[in-house]
């Protein structure tokens, strides 16, 4: 079910009203609702894949619950990695079954060997990124002893398969969502509304920025040969926006959406684009994956211990692996290095950690040198997202190729200037409540409600009259 | 939660309320300034979906305008045809496309699946009547509200342009290839499948009833009117309902004039595909069309139904 559905917003109301009618009996029954609801909302879409939601949360809980009862370590690790294979498995097969083997068959054959072997065709069950690292935390989490483990099955299927964030994240932590699922729920105005306000714009992002961009990124990605370079540019652009509006889009709608549920999701984007160096960017762009392979990849290698070149071995390994995350091809991999290398001379020089504080805070400018850092942070962003947008990693390279020619400094061919004023509107809105959770957040709060409500209306208008083409959410496809 | 229901409320209301009223004002801006006008050196027209689009060549056939498009329904066609008779009174004659996969049940789909909504209801929604408009809402009410922001877009887009819509959508195609190259294709590549109907012998009442209202408008009018098959060829897989064509045509429309062309002599060269002329066979059949709209005993005939041999005997065209 997308968000930015008919069913869905059938879907919610219903589900919200149901849930708060249960509000004056047992905690259970609303996180019973909840199962039973995300069940609903992840089966409209495939229900055979919630077989495997199913197996993954009797697994972690079991594992939870196995951790808690044993202090022997051998049996302790024996269970850590029961449940890691059985993750990683699901997320191995699934998607990266046919990449291993194309590339081994590949690699096979280079050195003169006959292998013959079909690839499957395997349907990518929608959020399995996600949810199997949402339950891995958990497990870690209890093995670690940061966290006790639950007895409450209900409630954690609820953290496992909660709906609004089941599909595209953000990647809860245990420590964070399971104890939400423990207390009742207060229904709590200012939240709602918050919540409701968050939903606004994250639909914006995603139905007017996410999705007009698409098209002409689209447009331009798909017959690149034929495009000058400032057309290029302009695609990249373009693109760089989409995947911004996509993913922080249903970031904001789920975060919303959740907040009407009476839950505190983590921050997922923090204004990425007003970074300015690539470490900023890297705090503010999908917080809680970033986060995910710090705690559980990075810290674990050594992190930031042991020297100049552990650091540089593991920062590179955390971004190749966040590549490959993204999918099984080489292009995330080759986007996932190309950041390490961005983030290498900060982190050599130790200012790797030096623009802590959104830019131009406390102020409506920024100063000069701060627009400067974050239109190069921006461009450098730009190119890396060539790789990621490509389909392969020829297509990439006689993308950059194309740019770099005399016809850069021509007009480009496509030049949609209504899809680039509302990209200027998007860019003075963000950049307005920049200092706020989201866009939305603090913005007109001190003026009266007329206003406010006509701003909220034209948010609606614009949203009804500049709707993109519809498309689905690119992060569904990881 | 009282508080945040009621400001929930209000803001629905107010919601809705901008809404209705910005529906409102667009629909009757659409209905000031845009326009249904044709060449007024036109008396005739055609009207149809893509066979008869890409069959009548109107620059080679005097005083006649073809105004089919792909994927009409005579859903579309009946508010289409009303506007442009009341923008243009020259108009006395009117060829309806009336050929096998019009008459299908599948072909309900044009008037309410979502693709169809967002094009055909699209463009003529400010001036379909809310009867009408009750049928889509009774058969696909998810597709209708879905549809409903791109309308809005479309009727604003029209409203603002001041378009005149014959001449912006519709009209005449010429398509170039012909039978040898589209065997040649790969069945998997290139066609949308969903382009073409796939012909089931239920009837389509629905289709029916909007081509007996188009009729009842016509006679009301005093307009001419002429039921028109456009070649087809012999490989065509709609011509798998012919007998309940044929049934159809003599049990409800006996006394409509109308002339079949299904069996023009034409080869594969003449074809883009089974069902669709190219250009060289339209520039031929646009050509025989043009001589017979000078016969004007063909109008006056008491026989009604004509296959294209018995015109050639008859009018020598």
């Amino acid at each position: 079910m997308l968000f930015n559905s008919l069913d869905f917003a059938i879907f919610l109301p219903i589900v919200f009203a149901l849930y708060w009618l249960l509000d004056r009996f047992n905690v259970r029954y609303q996180n019973v609702l909840i199962v039973a609801a995300s069940y609903f909302f992840y089966g409209w879409w495939d229900w055979r894949f919630l077989s495997l939601i199913l197996f993954s949360t009797i697994v972690d809980y079991t594992v939870g619950n196995g951790l808690k009862n044993t202090e022997d370590n051998l049996k302790r690790k024996m269970l850590l990695w029961t449940s890691i294979v059985v993750n990683l498995g699901f997320l191995g097969f699934f998607k990266y079954y046919n990449f291993f083997l194309d590339n081994f068959i590949e690699a096979f054959s280079f050195f003169g060997g006959e292998f013959s072997s079909q690839s499957l065709k395997i349907i990518l069950p929608v959020g399995i990124s996600f949810y199997t690292f949402q339950t891995l935390s958990y497990t870690i989490d209890v093995y670690k002893k940061n966290l006790e483990p639950t007895k409450d099955f209900i409630s954690f299927s609820a953290f496992v398969s909660f709906f609004p964030q089941l599909v595209a994240g953000p990647i809860e932590r245990a420590t964070n969502l399971l104890p939400q699922f423990y207390d009742k729920r207060k229904f709590d105005y200012s939240k709602a509304v918050d919540g409701l306000r968050q939903i606004l714009w994250g639909l914006f992002k995603k139905v007017v920025i996410a999705d007009n961009c698409a098209e002409y990124a689209n447009m331009i990605f798909n017959n690149s040969a034929e495009h000058s370079g400032s057309t290029l540019v302009l695609g990249a652009v373009f693109f760089t926006f989409q995947i911004y509006g996509d993913f922080s889009g249903y970031s904001d709608i789920a975060i919303g959406v959740s907040r009407l549920f009476g839950f505190d999701l983590m921050k997922n984007f923090a204004f990425p684009y007003f970074s300015r160096d690539i470490a900023e960017f890297w705090r503010r762009w999908h917080i809680s994956l970033s986060t995910w392979f710090r705690d559980y990849l990075y810290i674990p290698l050594g992190g930031s211990r042991g020297g100049k070149w552990m650091q540089v071995r593991n920062t590179f390994a955390i971004f190749i692996v966040s590549g490959f995350w993204h999918g099984a091809n080489w292009t995330f991999i080759v986007w996932g290095a190309l950041n390490a290398i961005y983030f290498l001379p900060l982190l050599l020089l130790n200012k790797n950690r030096s623009n802590l504080d959104i830019a131009g805070k406390g102020g409506l400018f920024p100063k000069a040198r701060e627009v400067f850092e974050m239109m190069g942070t921006f461009g450098l962003t730009v190119i890396a997202w060539i790789f990621f947008r490509a389909d392969s990693l020829g297509h990439a390279f006689s993308y950059i190729q194309g740019i770099f020619t005399e016809s850069l400094f021509r007009m480009p061919t496509i030049l949609p200037k209504l899809v680039l004023a509302l990209l200027a509107f998007f860019l003075v809105i963000e950049w307005v409540g920049r200092e706020g959770e989201f866009a939305l957040n603090q913005l007109l709060l001190k003026w009266n409600r007329m206003i406010r409500w006509s701003f909220y209306l034209i948010i609606v208008a614009m949203i009804v009259l500049f709707s993109g083409k519809q498309q689905e959410f690119i992060y569904f496809q990881f | 939660m009282n508080k945040f229901l009621k400001d929930i409320g209000i803001f629905l209301v107010l919601l809705a309320l901008l809404l209705f009223v910005a529906m409102f004002i667009t629909k009757l801006t659409v209905q000031n300034r845009v326009s249904y006008n044709i060449d007024q050196s036109a008396s005739s027209i055609v009207l149809g979906h893509s066979h008869s689009e890409c069959a009548f060549n109107d620059e080679r056939i005097p005083g006649l305008e073809n105004l089919s498009i792909s994927g009409e329904a005579y859903f579309y066609t009946y508010t289409k045809l009303k506007e442009v008779v009341s923008s243009n009174e020259n108009v006395d004659l009117v060829f309806i496309e009336f050929t096998n996969n019009q008459i299908s049940e599948s072909i309900n789909d044009w008037v309410w699946k979502e693709k169809y909504l967002s094009y055909h209801y699209a463009i003529h929604s400010a001036f379909i009547d809310w009867r009408d408009k009750l049928l889509i809402l009774k058969n696909n009410p998810r597709g209708y509200i879905a549809n409903l922001p791109v309308v809005f877009k479309s009727m604003l887009k029209s409203a603002l342009k001041g378009e005149n819509l014959p001449s912006v959508y519709g009209g005449y195609t010429a398509l170039e290839g012909d039978l040898f190259d589209y065997e040649k294709k790969d069945p998997k590549e290139g066609e949308n499948k969903e382009d073409f109907v796939i012909i089931n012998e239920k009837i389509s009442e629905i289709q029916l009833n909007y081509l007996d209202k188009i009729i009842s408008f016509l006679e009301e009018k005093n307009i001419q009117m002429c039921l028109i098959r456009s070649p087809e060829h012999e490989s065509y897989s709609g011509l798998a309902n012919e007998d309940t064509y044929q049934d159809v045509l003599t049990n409800r429309f006996v006394d409509v004039r109308f002339v079949d062309l299904k069996d023009f002599p034409l080869g594969k060269t003449h074809f883009r595909d089974p069902e669709h002329l190219n250009s060289t066979g339209a520039n031929i059949v646009s050509d025989w069309l043009g001589n017979l709209l000078d016969q004007d005993q063909f109008f006056n005939s008491e026989k009604k139904h004509w296959t294209f041999k018995e015109l050639e005997e008859n009018y020598n065209n």
